[in-house]
C-alpha cells in the first residue's frame, strides 16, 4: 500500500477518523463548536506529527507542493482553484443568509439560598435547616399522602405527573419547569433550598437568576409551612430521590 | 476513556442500527395483566384524577377540563371497535401514549408489565360492562387525499350536519357547541378540527377515520359509519379534515417583524398579511394571582408583524368560538388580547416581571378589546393597569367562523418614556395575555406567556448576494499568490 506511507494521506486519514469518531461515536451528540474544538487538537497533533522530523515534513510536503507547481497536475490545480473558492463563497452565502435566533437566556440554575427568609412574616433560618416533618417517622405516610394532593391540586399543571417537568403548561414557558426525576435537580439540593424556592418562588430569586421569567408562584401565599415541608416530603418519595445532607459544621 | 472504547462505540452504534432495522419490535402484544399487582401501580399514579373507586372523582378531579374517566361505566372514548367494549390494545395505547388536549399524560415511564398490570386493574372497575366480546370496526378502503376528495368531504361535513357543532371551518365553534353534554352531564366542546394535535384519538388519517366511523363513546359524537352515503365517504371527510389545519403548531422562539417601504394594509384580510409566515405563540393559564385558570380557553395566538418607516403593524389571529362583549349579569366579559413589552428596551437582560410588571417596574401594554378597540396601557402588576394618556394606536378586528383577525398599527417611535421605541435589529422581550371572554375569562382569568423575543429585521439588505462573491474571489486571488509563490519557489 504505497499510499498509506504517504504522511500526507496518514494525516488526510486520521483528521477523518477522528472526525467520524466524534461525530458519530459520542451519544448524545457533541454540539458544533465543542467538536471544532476537538479537531483543532486533532489537527495540530497531526501536524506534530508530521513534522516531527525533516524527512517526514518533506514526504508530507511534498503532494501539496506538486499539487502547486508541478505541470503534470495542472488539472487538479485547476480543480482546486474552481472547487475551493466556491466552497468559501456557498458558506458565507449560509451565514450571511442565515436567519437570526432568539438570543440565549444565560441564568444561574441553583443559585446561593439566602441565611434566612421571611415565611408570611416570620423569620425563618434557612441555613442548616432540616424538614421538620421527617422526625415524626410514625407519620411519614401521612405527610406523604397529604403532599401529595397538594402536588397534583398545585403543582402537577407545569412539572407534570411524573415529576418530569413535564405538564400541561411545560412547553410554553422559558425557562422551563423543573424536572424533579433528573437528578441534578432535587437530589442535589437540601430540603430547605426547596423550602425556599417553593416558598418565595419566581419573584425570589436573585437577578442572576432572571426572576422576571420565572412563572413559579411563591407559594407561601396560597401554603402553610406544614403544606410545605409535605410536598416537599413527596417530591423526594415519588422520585425515590434523596435530599442532600448540610455539611458538619453547620 | 481507552482508545479502544472510542473505536467499539460507533462499531456498537452501527450495530443497534443493523438489529432494529432487522427486527422492528412491534406493538407490544396483547398480554394478560395481573389485576392485583395493577391495583398498587393504579393508586400511586392513577388514584390523583382517576380517584382510588375508579369514579374518576380524584382530588385532582374538579381543577380538570375534560374530567378524568370514571372507569365503573365502561365507557371509552377511543377505541377501534365498533360495539361499546374497546380492545385491550385501544386501552393499553392510551396509558401508553396519553390524550392529547387533556390530563391524560403518556405513561411510558411506567414498564410495559406495570401497564398491562394497571389496565387489568382497571377494567375490575367496569364489572360485567366490559364482558362483552370486542368487534373490530371494519373501515372501507382507504381513499388518498386529492382536490376532489377534499371537495366531497366538504360536502358530506354539511351533509351530516358536523358543522353544527365544529363549525363551518371546524374550529369548534357550531350553533350547537353550548347545549353539548357528555354522559355524565359535564359541558362538553366540540373538537376544534383546525388543531390536529389536540385531537384525543390521535391525528393520523386511519386514526380520525376511525372517529368519524364509530364514533367517540360518552360524548355527543356519534358514529358515521352508516349515515354517510357511501363508506368510503368516512376517507373523505378524514381528509377534508386533515386539510383544515397544519399537522404541528410549529411554536416559534422569536416573532420577526418584516420591513416593508409602502404602506401596511390596517385590513385583517388583506392579501398581504396571508403572505407573512405566522409565528404561532403557546398560551398557558395563569395560576399565579387568584382567581387563577388552570383551564385557558385560548390555547395559541399566530403572529404576524411588519413595519415601515413610521409604524409597527401586529396582526394577531386567534380562535374562540363565541364573540362576546361586556354583559356582567351573563358571566360574559369582553374578548381581549394584548402584547406586553418592557417601557423601555434596554441593553441587559432585566426586565419587568413577566406577569404585567410588578410595583417598582411597570410594563407596557398594547391591549385591544372587543367594543372598545385599541389602547396603550401601563401596567404595575395584573390588577394595576392604567391608560396612557394621548394613545397613538389604533386597530380593526374581524370576527369569522369562531376566529379573531386583529391589525394593531403604533408609531415606531415612542414620544415619551411610558413607551417602547422600536429600532431594527435589536432583540425586544414581548409578552402576550388573552382573554375569551365568552368563557367567563376577565381580570387575572386569563391565558399568559413568558418572555419572547420579538425583533425588527433588517431592512432588506443585499448582504447575503454581494459576500458571498467576493468570499469566493478573495479566496482564489489568495489560492494564486500562493501558486505563483511556490512556483517561483521551484
Amino acid at each position: 500500500m504505497n499510499l498509506l506511507r504517504s504522511r500526507f494521506a496518514q494525516a488526510v486519514l486520521i483528521l477523518i477518523v477522528a472526525f467520524v469518531v466524534l461525530k458519530f461515536g459520542i451519544r448524545p451528540a457533541a454540539p458544533w463548536s465543542v467538536l471544532t474544538l476537538y479537531m483543532a487538537i486533532v489537527l495540530l497533533a497531526v501536524l506534530v506529527f508530521v513534522s516531527s522530523d525533516s524527512d517526514s515534513w518533506r514526504d508530507f510536503v511534498w503532494p501539496i507542493r506538486a499539487t502547486l507547481v508541478d505541470p503534470n497536475r495542472r488539472l487538479a490545480r485547476l480543480v482546486f482553484l474552481i472547487v475551493l473558492p466556491l466552497l468559501f463563497g456557498y458558506y458565507a452565502y449560509t451565514q450571511a443568509a442565515a436567519k437570526p435566533q432568539a438570543p440565549p437566556e444565560l441564568r444561574a440554575v441553583h443559585p446561593a439560598p439566602p441565611a434566612s427568609i421571611q415565611f408570611r412574616g416570620k423569620e425563618i433560618q434557612i441555613t442548616g435547616l432540616d424538614n421538620p416533618l421527617r422526625k415524626d417517622q410514625a407519620s411519614y405516610k401521612k405527610h406523604v399522602a397529604a403532599g401529595a394532593e397538594i402536588y397534583i391540586r398545585n403543582c402537577m399543571y407545569c412539572h407534570g405527573d411524573n415529576l418530569d417537568g413535564r405538564g400541561h403548561f411545560a412547553h410554553g414557558f422559558n425557562p422551563p419547569p423543573a424536572n424533579f426525576q433528573d437528578p441534578g435537580t432535587i437530589a442535589m439540593l437540601q430540603e430547605a433550598f426547596l423550602f425556599w424556592r417553593i416558598a418565595k418562588g419566581g419573584p425570589g430569586l436573585p437577578k442572576e437568576s432572571t426572576p422576571w421569567n420565572s412563572v413559579m408562584p411563591a407559594w407561601e401565599d396560597r401554603l402553610t409551612e406544614e403544606q410545605t415541608w409535605q410536598v416537599i416530603m413527596y417530591l423526594y418519595d415519588a422520585t425515590g430521590q434523596h435530599p442532600r445532607r448540610w455539611e458538619e459544621g453547620h | 476513556m481507552g482508545r479502544g472504547a472510542l473505536i467499539a462505540r460507533p462499531l456498537a452504534v452501527v450495530a443497534a442500527v443493523a438489529l432494529a432495522l432487522g427486527a422492528a419490535p412491534s406493538r407490544a402484544a396483547a398480554q394478560a395483566g395481573d389485576a392485583t399487582a395493577g391495583k398498587a401501580v393504579y393508586e400511586r399514579r392513577c388514584a390523583g384524577c382517576h380517584g382510588e373507586k375508579g369514579d374518576g372523582k380524584g382530588p385532582a378531579a374538579d381543577l380538570l377540563v375534560p374530567k378524568p374517566r370514571d372507569f365503573t361505566m365502561g365507557l371509552y372514548k377511543i377505541r377501534t371497535t365498533a360495539n361499546k367494549v374497546p380492545t385491550d390494545q385501544d386501552l393499553f395505547r392510551i396509558i401508553t401514549d396519553g390524550m392529547p388536549g387533556t390530563s391524560m399524560p403518556a405513561w411510558a415511564v411506567l414498564t410495559e408489565r406495570e401497564r398491562w398490570n394497571v389496565l387489568a386493574y382497571i377494567k375490575t372497575f367496569a364489572g360485567e360492562k366490559l364482558k362483552e366480546a370486542p368487534k373490530k370496526v371494519e373501515l372501507p378502503k382507504d381513499v388518498p387525499s386529492s382536490e376532489a376528495s377534499i371537495k366531497r368531504g366538504k360536502e358530506m361535513f354539511e351533509a351530516i350536519e358536523c358543522h353544527k357543532c365544529h363549525g363551518t371551518d371546524g374550529r369548534g365553534d357550531g350553533p350547537s357547541r353550548a347545549e353539548l353534554k357528555d354522559e355524565w352531564g359535564n359541558p362538553i366542546a366540540p373538537a376544534n378540527l383546525t388543531k390536529r394535535w389536540t385531537f384525543r384519538g390521535g391525528a393520523s388519517r386511519t386514526e380520525v377515520a376511525t372517529r368519524l366511523a364509530n364514533g367517540v363513546l360518552g360524548t355527543p359524537m356519534p358514529a358515521f359509519l352508516d349515515s354517510v352515503e357511501k363508506p368510503e365517504d368516512i376517507w373523505h371527510l378524514t381528509n377534508f379534515i386533515q386539510s383544515l389545519g397544519p399537522d404541528s403548531p410549529h411554536y416559534a422562539t422569536l416573532v420577526t417583524v418584516t420591513a416593508v417601504t409602502g404602506a401596511i394594509p390596517d385590513d385583517p384580510n388583506a392579501e398581504f398579511w396571508k403572505k407573512l409566515t405566522p409565528n404561532n405563540i403557546p398560551l398557558m393559564g395563569q395560576v399565579i394571582v387568584d382567581p387563577r385558570n388552570f383551564n385557558p380557553a385560548i390555547d395559541l395566538v399566530a403572529v404576524r408583524a411588519a413595519y415601515n418607516d413610521q409604524a409597527i403593524v401586529f396582526h394577531l389571529t386567534w380562535d374562540d368560538p363565541t364573540q362576546s362583549a361586556d354583559e356582567p349579569a351573563k358571566k360574559l366579559f369582553a374578548d381581549a388580547i394584548a402584547l406586553q413589552f418592557p417601557p423601555q428596551i434596554t441593553a441587559g437582560p432585566e426586565r419587568p416581571y413577566f406577569l404585567m410588571g410588578d410595583g417598582s417596574d411597570a410594563v407596557y401594554l398594547l391591549r385591544w378589546e372587543n367594543g372598545k378597540g385599541v389602547s396603550e396601557a401601563s401596567a404595575n402588576g395584573p390588577g394595576k393597569i392604567a391608560a396612557i394618556a394621548g394613545g397613538e394606536a389604533r386597530g380593526n378586528a374581524v370576527f369569522t367562523n369562531g376566529q379573531y383577525r386583529l391589525v394593531i398599527t403604533r408609531p415606531l417611535v415612542s414620544k415619551d418614556a411610558t413607551r417602547p421605541t422600536f429600532t431594527p435589529a435589536v432583540f425586544v422581550p414581548v409578552a402576550f395575555q388573552a382573554w375569551d371572554g365568552g368563557a367567563g375569562e376577565t381580570g387575572t382569568r386569563m391565558s399568559v406567556t413568558s418572555w419572547y423575543y420579538l425583533r425588527l429585521e433588517e431592512p432588506q439588505s443585499n448582504r447575503r448576494f454581494v459576500i458571498p462573491p467576493v468570499v469566493a474571489i478573495l479566496t482564489l486571488a489568495a489560492m494564486l499568490v500562493v501558486v505563483r509563490i511556490a512556483k517561483g519557489r521551484a
